[in-house]
């Protein structure tokens, strides 16, 4: 029961939120079928979990940290994708960009680590502000702009089809990918 | 401002929806950086061209991350695997009905139901008065047993989940309503910082419907940065758990439980309470809550 005292409709939730929740968890997982598990699983847990929602509004990034918790898991049974090393970013990419094909744009997210692809996904999905998805990974804030900038340097390289001009970070924004 | 900090900075600005649109910004830079970076790029005809070419691959990123296909029939399948119906909205003119279980590609559309008028039978006096007595004794049957009955107990890997969920979501749970005397493990108070308690009426986290508290949770926090360890520790009842640990301490080797959703799950006995532990990170993390427990630098 949220603070407004009306019991949250879970019937809603599903019906407002499924399509972001499926979407979502396909981009992360990069499989359709992975996706439709990850989203049937987050729901059944949000059923059980349902009184602690309370704010109605934060309803999708609810939804979306428990998508990732149980991708999570799926990744510690061995299940995981082999990530490329972001230790060395690339420079901002040619302006000169062919149009995206979309398995393309799966690839290169299915080669960053999970911890770069997540913020990566909620940036894009235009559905979070640094700070929630700072809140909802854990992360300071700071640490979602550097992982951001290094996973979008990567992204765009990768999707410009160049080979990587490789720099070294500004100091003091490094971290171990 | 460098370049390379104002196109950092700037980074922070979310694409525009379509092209024309207003980028939005977002609020990880304080408004001083950002100002700085906009006055940037003012002045910088490059970065200004840069800027705008960021944008517009930006825009075009989210645009294909967006345009996933979603099945058809998810929508249906998934009223159906939590067994709820869609919104009286979705389904004014369906009669409610429980919504059958489907195999993936079977189809989900279900015939309609037809409002079938059956005959209803008149029952009679002697008919109620049986009815009524029935129920009556059924009524004290179950009272007599809900009486009689203890108190629920739960296994010791109930909290496991909890452990692991309360780690992000502490924030969303009730104050503790101290029903009975819950407090931090031994020797942890004064070493490490807490949170006052939290209450939690059943360990699957559901159910808040004014019951007693039947756990209290900590969230706990100890050194700072990149050393930091912290977590939740779940105090219950050792009379409401069925088996409790035989561990008697904080011990990362004896009541080491695998980790799930970046959380490592420790549970011990301490007097009259179980305490399920909740670390964030690896089976390295309870390690250095141990050594500073044990007074070792962290």
């Amino acid at each position: 029961m949220h603070d407004g005292g009306q019991p949250i409709d879970l019937a809603m939730l599903v019906e407002e939120h499924y399509a972001l929740v499926y979407r979502y968890a396909c981009r992360l997982s990069g499989s359709a079928c992975e996706a439709e598990d990850l989203t049937q699983q987050a729901f059944l847990t949000a059923q059980r979990k349902l009184d602690q929602l309370r704010e109605p509004e934060r309803a999708k990034g609810w939804l979306c940290a428990i998508v990732r918790n149980a991708y999570l898991k799926e990744l510690r049974d061995g299940n995981g994708h082999a990530a490329v090393s972001l230790d060395r970013v690339a420079e901002p990419a040619d302006t000169e960009n062919a149009p995206i094909d979309r398995e393309e744009l799966q690839a290169a997210l299915n080669e960053l680590p999970e911890e770069f692809r997540t913020p990566l996904i909620l940036f894009y999905f235009e559905e979070f502000t640094y700070r929630e998805i700072a809140e909802r990974m854990e992360t300071p804030v700071g640490t979602v702009m550097s992982r951001l900038a290094r996973a979008k340097s990567h992204l765009r390289e990768r999707l410009a089809m160049r080979e990587p001009a490789t720099a070294e970070l500004p100091p003091g924004r490094t971290e171990s990918a | 401002m460098h370049c390379r900090t104002a196109l950092e900075y700037l980074e922070c600005v979310s694409p525009p929806a379509a092209a024309g649109d207003a980028p939005r910004a977002v609020d990880a830079a304080e408004p001083s950086e950002m100002s700085a970076a906009r006055a940037h790029l003012e002045e910088c005809p490059r970065c200004r061209n840069a800027f705008a070419a960021i944008q517009k691959r930006d825009r075009e990123i989210a645009a294909a991350m967006r345009d996933v296909f979603v099945p058809d029939d998810l929508r249906d399948r998934l009223f159906a695997s939590l067994s709820i119906a869609p919104p009286a909205s979705a389904s004014d003119d369906v009669p409610e009905a429980v919504v059958e279980p489907t195999l993936p590609g079977e189809s989900t559309s279900r015939p309609a139901v037809a409002a079938i008028a059956t005959p209803r039978r008149r029952r009679s006096i002697r008919g109620w008065a049986a009815a009524v007595a029935t129920a009556i004794a059924l009524c004290v049957a179950v009272g007599l047993w809900w009486g009689n009955r203890g108190p629920e107990t739960f296994a010791t890997a109930d909290w496991h989940d909890e452990a692991e969920w309360t780690v992000a979501d502490i924030g969303r749970l009730d104050r503790f309503d101290e029903n009975f005397a819950a407090f931090p493990p031994a020797g942890w108070s004064g070493r490490i910082e807490f949170t006052d308690p939290y209450g939690i009426e059943h360990p699957t986290g559901s159910a808040r419907s004014g019951r007693p508290h039947l756990a209290a949770i900590y969230a706990f926090r100890l050194g700072s940065g990149a050393s930091m360890v912290s977590g939740v520790v779940i105090a219950i009842p050792k009379s409401r758990i069925a088996d409790p640990p035989t561990v008697t301490r904080f011990d990362p080797h004896g009541g080491l439980y695998p980790s799930a959703g970046g959380v490592t799950v420790v549970a011990w006995t301490e007097g009259d309470l179980v305490y399920v532990c909740g670390v964030r990170g690896g089976a390295a993390q309870p390690e250095r809550l141990d050594r500073a427990l044990r007074f070792d630098p962290v």
